[in-house]
C-alpha cells in the first residue's frame, strides 16, 4: 500500500520510473484477468496495452486515497467490456453470449501461460455465463472487489450487482459440478 | 460448508492457483512503449498548453476576484503557520535516538503532497467562497529549509508553479511570488511574531518530535523504494496543534539510517466536511544548502501587490479577528478550528461580481483577457479586504497555539453571540487556579477556576 502510495504521487507527477513499476507490478495480474473475461490471448494483450496506455493518460489526476490496483483492474474491465461489445456487434461472438474455447489462442509458444484442464473446465463453464455474470464472478470471486464497488462499473445497484453474482455462481456450480465431479 | 461457499472456494482456487500468466517480453516492449510515448505526448501537451490566468479563473467563478485573492493569503497563512508553532517539549519515549537524530539536522529538503476533498477550491488550490460544488484539489509543494537562512516552498497544482514562498527571518518578511499573475507579495512578519517565529520555527522536525511525544501505536515494518522501514501511528487530534478534529497520522523511518522517510496523514476538519490527506515524502535531511537557493527571485517585470501585515499570534490579535469576524458576518465562528473559521468566512461573505466590474469599467471578457490588470483602485480594494481579513486568521492561529501548549481552551461560539455580554465566549488556563476568558461583548477577565465554574454553569 506504502509503495503504491508513493507510485501514484510519482506517477503524477509524469514520473516514467514510476509508470514502469506499476506496469511491472500489475502486468500478469491484468493480462490474467484480461484473460479470464474474453477468454482470448489475443484479445486480453490488446486490452492490457490499452488499458495500461489509457492509465497513462490519466497521469495527474490519480487521487492518492484510491487504490491503484482496484483504479487499474477498473481500467480493464472497461475496455474488456468495450472489446466484448464490438465483438458481439460484429457477431463474432455466439449468439448465447458466450465465447469460444481459448486453448488454441493460449497455448502460443510466446506466452508463459498455465492453462490445464481444471482451468479449462472453469473457463467454459465462465464463457457459458453472460457477459455481466462472468465479469460480477470474476471481480467479486476472483479480484475480491466489494459489491458497492462493481456496481458503479455496470451503472448497477450493490444490490443488482449482488444478484447477478448469485444467478452467475448457481449456474457455475451447476456447469462445474456435472464437469469436474 | 456452504454450497455457494464452496464453489466460491473451488473458482478463487482454479483462478488464483492453477491460472497462471505471465506477459510475453514482445508485450512488454509493446506497452511500455506506447504509453511511454503517451506520457511524453501529455506532457508536452500539458506544458504547451496556455495554463489560465490567475485572474481569469476568478473571474470564471460565480465569486469575484477579491475572494480568491484573499483566501489565497488566508492559505498562504495557514501554510505558514503550519511552520511557525512549536509542540511542547519531548519527554523520554521510545524512538528517542530518530528524534535526536532529526532534531540536529540543520537543514531538510522534502516533498509535500495535499489532498484536500469537501472544500471548494479554485483551480490554483485556494479556496472559493462558493459552497454549491464540493471538489478534490491536490497541491504539491517543495520545501527547503534552512535553520540559518530560512525557508522555501514551491507549490505546485497539475505540475505547474503556482506560488513561491519564502520565509526569510534575516529580513523579517514573508514572501509570495505568483508566477502566473507576474505579481509577488511581501507580507511584514512584526517583530513580536518573528521573534515567536526565530523561537518557534516548525517543520518536519517538530512533527517527528509531535509524534514522539504522542501515544503512538506500532505499526511495525514495510518497504518504502526498497528501503526497510518501521512505522507508528498517531490518532490524537492534539498532533499538529489540533488542525484537525479527527487524525491518522504515520510517520515511516529507514531502519537502517534512523531517518524519517515518510509522514503521511488523514485528517477530518469543519466537523468532517473537509478531508484532508498530507504526505512528507523524498526528504534529505542535513544536507548542504546554497544560501543562494534562498535567496527570492523577482523577475523585473513583476509587480508588487499593495503590502499586508501578518497578524500576531497573541490574545489582541485574537480579539481584533474576532470583532472583524462578527462585522463581517454577524456572528461569532462556530469554531475555532482555523479551516472551519475559513470555511464559515467564505460561507458568509458574499461579493457583487457586477458590482465590482461596473466600477472597474471592464466587460467579463475584458477581464478573462490573460492581460488584464487590475486597476489601482481595485488592487487597493484587494488590499484593504486582505487587511481586513488578515486578523481573522488569527483566531484560528491564536487557538492553535493554545490546544499546541495544552492550556485547555474551551470555546463556546456555537451558543454564545454578541449580545450575550457576559456569557463566557472562550477561556483557557493561564495558571494553576487562573483562567483568561473573553465574554461575549469581547471584554476580558483573568478568573479563578471556582469563578469561572460559575460563569460557565
Amino acid at each position: 500500500m506504502l509503495e503504491d502510495t508513493l507510485l501514484k504521487l510519482r506517477f503524477n507527477r509524469g514520473d516514467k520510473d514510476s509508470l514502469h513499476r506499476i506496469y511491472e507490478k500489475y502486468k500478469d495480474d491484468l493480462l490474467k484477468l484480461a484473460l479470464a473475461l474474453l477468454g482470448d490471448i489475443a484479445l486480453a494483450e490488446d486490452v492490457l496495452n490499452d488499458s495500461f496506455v489509457g492509465f497513462t493518460k490519466s497521469m495527474g489526476q490519480i487521487h492518492l486515497r484510491g487504490n491503484l490496483k482496484s483504479f487499474l483492474t477498473t481500467c480493464v474491465v472497461n475496455h474488456a467490456r468495450n472489446v466484448y461489445r464490438v465483438r458481439k456487434r460484429k457477431k463474432t461472438v455466439p449468439l448465447d453470449d458466450s465465447l469460444p474455447p481459448p486453448v488454441s489462442d493460449i497455448n502460443s509458444p510466446e506466452q508463459s501461460v498455465i492453462f490445464d484442464e481444471e482451468c479449462q473446465i472453469l473457463n467454459n463453464a465462465l464463457a457459458q455465463l453472460p457477459y455481466e455474470q462472468r465479469e460480477i464472478v470474476i471481480l467479486h470471486c476472483c479480484q475480491d472487489l466489494t459489491f458497492r464497488q462493481i456496481a458503479p462499473l455496470q451503472n448497477i445497484s450493490a444490490n443488482t450487482a449482488k444478484s447477478r453474482y448469485r444467478y452467475g455462481l448457481d449456474k457455475l456450480r451447476t456447469l462445474l459440478n456435472s464437469e469436474l465431479d | 460448508m456452504k454450497p455457494s461457499r464452496d464453489i466460491e472456494k473451488r473458482i478463487r482456487g482454479i483462478y488464483n492457483h492453477r491460472f497462471q500468466v505471465k506477459t510475453s517480453e514482445n508485450l512488454d516492449r509493446k506497452v511500455l512503449t506506447n504509453s511511454l510515448n503517451a506520457l511524453d505526448e501529455l506532457q508536452m501537451k500539458n506544458s504547451a498548453q496556455t495554463q489560465p490566468n490567475i485572474w481569469r479563473i476568478i473571474m470564471k467563478n460565480r465569486t469575484t476576484k477579491f475572494a480568491a485573492a484573499l483566501v489565497t493569503v488566508l492559505l498562504i497563512g495557514s501554510f505558514a503557520y503550519f511552520f511557525l508553532i512549536k509542540g511542547p517539549d519531548i519527554a523520554g519515549v521510545a524512538w528517542a535516538q530518530v528524534a535526536q537524530q532529526v532534531e540536529q539536522a540543520r537543514t531538510i529538503i522534502f516533498r509535500m503532497k495535499m489532498e484536500t476533498a469537501g472544500l471548494n477550491m479554485t483551480e490554483q488550490g485556494t479556496m472559493a467562497p462558493d459552497s454549491s460544488k464540493v471538489k478534490t484539489r491536490e497541491m504539491e509543494a517543495t520545501i527547503m529549509t534552512s535553520a540559518e537562512y530560512g525557508t522555501k516552498m514551491e507549490m505546485f497544482s497539475r505540475g505547474k508553479l503556482q506560488q513561491q514562498m519564502y520565509i526569510l527571518p534575516r529580513e523579517g518578511i514573508m514572501l509570495t511570488v505568483i508566477p502566473e499573475a507576474r505579481k509577488y507579495m511581501r507580507i511584514e512578519l512584526t517583530n513580536k511574531l518573528l521573534a515567536e517565529t526565530k523561537k518557534n520555527t516548525k517543520d518536519p522536525r517538530d512533527m517527528v518530535r509531535e509524534f514522539m511525544q504522542s501515544e503512538y501505536t506500532e505499526l511495525g515494518q514495510d518497504t518504502i523504494d526498497g528501503i526497510a522501514v518501521e512505522g507508528i501511528e498517531v490518532t490524537d487530534p492534539r498532533i499538529f496543534g489540533g488542525m484537525f478534529e479527527k487524525v491518522v497520522a504515520r510517520l515511516w523511518v529507514d531502519l537502517e539510517s534512523g531517518w524519517p522517510v515518510l509522514i503521511d496523514m488523514d485528517g477530518d476538519m469543519a466537523e468532517g466536511s473537509v478531508k484532508m490527506h498530507m504526505m512528507m515524502y523524498d526528504f534529505q535531511w542535513s544536507i548542504d544548502i546554497d544560501p543562494g537557493e534562498l535567496e527570492p527571485i523577482i523577475p523585473e517585470d513583476y509587480t508588487a501587490m499593495p503590502p499586508v501585515k501578518m497578524p500576531g499570534m497573541d490574545i489582541d490579535s485574537a480579539l481584533q479577528g474576532l470583532r472583524k469576524f462578527v462585522e463581517l458576518t454577524g456572528h461569532f465562528p462556530r469554531k475555532l478550528n482555523h479551516m472551519s473559521i475559513m470555511k464559515e468566512l467564505s460561507e458568509n461573505v458574499k461579493f457583487d461580481k457586477d458590482k465590482i466590474m461596473q466600477e472597474e469599467g471592464v466587460t467579463e471578457e475584458e477581464m478573462k483577457n490573460p492581460d488584464y490588470q487590475p486597476s489601482d483602485a481595485m488592487m487597493k480594494r484587494i488590499t484593504d479586504i486582505m487587511n481586513d481579513i488578515m486578523p481573522v486568521q488569527a483566531v484560528g492561529m491564536f487557538y492553535m497555539k493554545l490546544v499546541q501548549e495544552e492550556k485547555d481552551p474551551v470555546y463556546y461560539g456555537e451558543t454564545v453571540s454578541p449580545d450575550d455580554v457576559d456569557a463566557v465566549l472562550l477561556r483557557w488556563r493561564v495558571g494553576d487556579n487562573e483562567y483568561q476568558v473573553i465574554f461575549g461583548d469581547l471584554t476580558t477577565e483573568t478568573v479563578s477556576a471556582d469563578r469561572l465554574a460559575e460563569l460557565e454553569k
